[in-house]
């Protein structure tokens, strides 16, 4: 399959501390890749260095990240930077102000495909909202399309979000946590409806998130994230079957413990350390390793256990 | 909706109703009453007591009270034991110039405070966020007494730009009229810009953290549109209120001002009528500015209120 899109080695830090300590992955043309880790990993950040959003003190130090062949880093030109983030989706957390609040549904989805495509008239994009309102599961689109966002449940932001991304013809579509504080029954829709997308022609999904029910019902590739960079990566069955990574083991074994059980053990699991050092050759994971050696302290590479089973472990 | 604005509009006539009973006892309080103004400090006791009769002092206190509330709803505040006229007519005279006054300096700090604090947001930490910064906190620490005189000295004395001294109305020459309030406009303008643009840089700071920010910026609404259209809009509430008090404050402080540029308006006024002992003029000014007060607040609330939807539709918060 061709390859979409690329990070190779980036590298990003704020004012004190790394962040991303030489990410590299990949996502090919229609597949669905996930980036699994807790908070705080670096996962958010690789999606905010794709869509130039990071946070004003972070910045890229170095590495690169390729969309269809293009340098997005390098990027310049108004024109051509738009052209280019036309073709990727994006569908934010679902938070309180993901969308604009003083406009209607109607509003913030065509505002921008408009500016995209300043051919195209007003009846013309807000019939495009109706249609993927309703392809998305959303019964009586035109009233939806009137109200503020105030008026509509998470669950139906959330929907709102991902039509707004599909708005432009994209290739590549981005999700940030996508389950996030959604209650089981919508959960289980969103879930459904990610499902359903990712069998799309010619779309390719990369999605962050930690819960990895979620992950494994729609994702065709996983990578572990933690520390800033990928510590396993593999088919799904691969990671979820069979994971090496004591780290990987560790977040499987939770998210299939009961959520009684799971308050005891993942104060420890959670306590990502910000004081490791991301950068160092050595594994970031030892401080919390079960099964660490001494070699772990010096310098781990990467192994590989199938052609697209990768991990970083001396295990 | 309707039942937010009835409330809002209920609870300043109440706070009118209250003010106007506060003033009515500091007048009652103070020693001397207009009668006794009125007649000089030669006036018989018979003419005192016919002045008295006169103004209606000489009735019981409910009776007073009752009189005073139906003068202030017929807008009549007495006529001024100074000038001998209409208090009315001649808060009526005035009030357009400290209007002008008070709005075209809010007017002017709103707008450089609106591009300059977006401009230094945008560029937090850089060069224009600091130096307008600098510049601000410079101007707005020096009182406007001295700010006018300086003024005064270098664009009227040095450079002969500006005539100060003469009011011009705008009814008879534009150009006369700007150039009577400009330099006072300015000097006030510098006063209010500190805390606008503070308030403006902070607000827009906030916007550019909103997921709904970032999400434009991909999505690729272009950045002038997702300045004004949408962050300006979302973060403008707050200064707008700032502004609309500012404007409020404004119209019963622009006395020193007024003073300096001998510009007869609403503050000069005052001052004139607190010298000369002038109590139905003190008690017209004092009544009638802290009701545009009370109005200006309550227009800023009802506007702000109309152009948020999410409020508009639950039906007002607060109160
Ligand atoms: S490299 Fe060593 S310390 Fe790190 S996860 Fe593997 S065994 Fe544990």
């Amino acid at each position: 399959m061709a390859e979409l899109l690329s990070f190779r080695s980036l590298y990003a830090s704020d004012e004190r501390h790394a962040i991303l300590a030489g990410l590299t992955l990949h996502v090919d043309r229609g597949e669905t890749v996930a980036i699994v880790g807790e908070s705080g990993c670096g996962k958010t950040m690789s999606i905010g260095a794709l869509l130039d959003i990071l946070p004003d003190d972070v910045s890229i130090t170095a590495g690169s990240i390729a969309f269809d062949g293009e340098d997005v880093l390098s990027c310049r030109g108004k024109e051509r930077k738009a052209r280019l983030y036309s073709r990727i989706g994006f569908v934010p957390q679902n938070t309180s102000d993901s969308l604009y609040p003083l406009m209607t549904v109607s509003e913030v989805m065509t505002d921008a495909y408009m500016h995209n495509h300043p051919d195209a008239g007003r009846r013309q994009a807000r019939e495009r909202a109706a249609m993927l309102l309703s392809s998305l599961g959303i019964e009586d689109a035109g009233r939806v399309l009137s109200l503020y966002p105030f008026q509509l449940s998470g669950g139906m932001k959330q929907r709102i979000n991902i039509a707004a991304a599909l708005m432009d013809d994209i290739d590549l579509l981005v999700a940030d946590e996508p389950t996030s504080a959604l209650d089981i029954h919508i959960r289980r829709q969103i879930e459904a409806l990610y499902a359903s997308l990712s069998g799309r022609e010619g779309l390719a999904m990369l999605v962050v998130s930690h819960d990895l029910g979620f992950v494994h019902s729609i994702a065709d590739r996983v990578y572990v994230m933690y520390a800033g960079r990928i510590i396993e990566e593999g088919m799904r069955d691969e990671i979820f079957s069979d994971p090496v990574h004591p780290y990987t083991k560790a977040l499987i074994e939770l998210s299939t413990m009961k959520t009684r059980d799971r308050a005891h053990d993942l104060p420890e699991l959670g306590r990502l350390a910000s004081a490791v050092d991301r950068e160092s050759p050595a594994c970031a994971f030892l401080p919390r390793c079960c099964c660490r050696r001494e070699s772990c302290a010096v310098s781990v590479g990467y192994a590989c256990l199938s052609d697209t089973h990768l991990v970083r472990c001396v295990l | 909706m309707g039942k937010y604005i009835a409330k809002r509009i209920l609870s300043s006539l109440a706070v009118m109703a209250i003010v106007s009973l506060v003033a009515f006892a500091a007048l009652e309080l103070i020693p001397g009453n207009a009668a006794l103004v009125a007649a000089g400090t030669e006036g018989s006791s018979s003419a005192v007591a016919s002045l008295s009769a006169e103004f209606g002092l000489d009735r019981g206190f409910g009776e007073r009270l009752l009189l005073y509330y139906r003068n202030i709803l017929s807008f009549d505040f007495g006529i001024s034991s100074y000038f001998g006229e209409n208090v009315s007519t001649l808060i009526g005279q005035r009030l357009g110039v400290t209007f002008s006054l008070a709005f075209f300096s809010i007017l002017l700090a709103f707008i450089f405070s609106v591009v300059l604090g977006s401009a230094a947001a945008l560029g937090k930490g850089r060069f224009l966020d600091i130096f307008s910064r600098t510049v601000v906190q410079i101007f707005s620490s020096m009182p406007s007494f001295w700010l006018s005189l300086v003024f005064l000295i270098i664009f009227s004395s040095m450079l002969h730009l500006v005539d100060v001294g003469d009011y011009v109305s705008p009814a008879v020459s534009i150009t006369g009229y700007i150039s009577s309030i400009i330099l006072p406009v300015i000097v006030l303008a510098i006063g209010e810009t500190g805390p606008l643009l503070r308030l403006v840089r902070a607000s827009m700071l906030r916007v550019r953290n909103e997921d709904w920010y970032r999400i434009g910026k991909v999505r690729g609404i272009p950045r002038i549109r997702l300045m004004t259209a949408y962050a300006l809009r979302y973060a403008l509430p707050g200064p707008l209120t700032l502004a609309g008090s500012e404007l409020a404050k404004l119209l019963g402080g622009t006395a020193i001002v007024e003073s300096i540029f001998a510009l007869p308006g609403l503050g000069r006024l005052f001052l004139t009528a607190v010298e000369m002992r002038d109590i139905p003029l003190v008690g017209g000014i004092v009544i009638f500015v802290s009701f545009l007060v009370v109005l200006m607040n309550l227009l800023t609330d009802l506007s702000l209120f109309l152009s948020n939807p999410a409020m508009r539709k639950a039906g007002g918060m607060g109160l």
